[in-house]
């Protein structure tokens, strides 16, 4: 299982755009791990083992729900491949899908100014219903609004180029892409 | 030391699955969405006319 999953996220990898890719590696964001464990405790392993502290308890419980995560402090992106939200059947898609939305949060973590994360609420009121309610019931933190949506916005933009579009989508308010597209790319 | 930065993670709210982010998707990126887009503007608009109203 391993195998594949890192030969999908490698694909996922190289189906960014050329200057998204430029600017991942420029922000020191380019790599990545694909494991079998719940994510709160082994990045809470790996920051005591790098010498950068350790993870409140409350945020290794919350991380370890969590199918993948951006870790700012190592540059990495971690991937529970064994999470049981996965799917077999519909692996490449959901793997894919979910390393692009951790490589979007890499992005809005170091991009997003004070302004867009102060307009987090409004711009989760600018999304199409369904997804604002995902945003909402996942119980992200008012300050983690705008990365949210930029992260889980790449994520959907990346699965319209895969289906050969460009641009923005119809659905998609323009205050929102515009934000995506400062922040992302 | 610095205080740790917190990662950012991908989680599904409880009772969500896989399934229903991939219909979500789908919906968005079949053009269903663009509707729920269009009635959310109207709403705005007609919250406007109320405000202007007053």
């Amino acid at each position: 299982m391993l195998t594949e999953a890192e030969e999908i996220v490698r694909q996922a990898w190289r189906e960014l755009p050329r200057g998204d890719r430029d600017l991942l590696k420029a922000i020191s964001a380019d790599q990545w791990e694909v494991c079998e464990r719940p994510l709160g405790t082994y990045t809470d392993e790996l920051l005591r083992s790098a010498g950068c502290g350790s993870l409140p308890a409350d945020e290794i419980s919350r991380s370890n729900d969590a199918l993948a995560l951006w870790v700012p402090d190592l540059r990495v992106v971690l991937i529970n491949v064994s999470h049981s939200a996965f799917d077999a059947s519909t692996f490449d898609y959901d793997l894919s899908r979910v390393a692009w939305h951790e490589w979007g949060h890499a992005l809005s973590l170091d991009r997003a100014d004070e302004d867009d994360i102060a307009a987090g609420e409004r711009y989760v009121e600018l999304l199409p219903e369904g997804l604002a309610r995902h945003v909402r019931q996942v119980g992200y933190r008012r300050r983690e609004y705008t990365h949210e949506i930029v992260a889980e916005i790449y994520a959907i933009l990346m699965i319209w180029r895969r289906q050969g579009n460009a641009g923005q989508p119809p659905w998609l308010h323009p205050e929102v892409y515009e934000l995506v597209r400062r922040v992302a790319g | 030391m610095k205080p740790v930065k917190l990662p950012a993670g991908y989680r599904l709210p409880k009772g969500t699955t896989m399934a229903d982010v991939r219909r979500l998707d789908q919906e968005l990126l079949s053009g269903e969405g663009h509707h729920q887009a269009q009635s959310y503007d109207a709403k705005r608009g007609q919250k406007r006319t109320h405000r202007e109203e007053k």
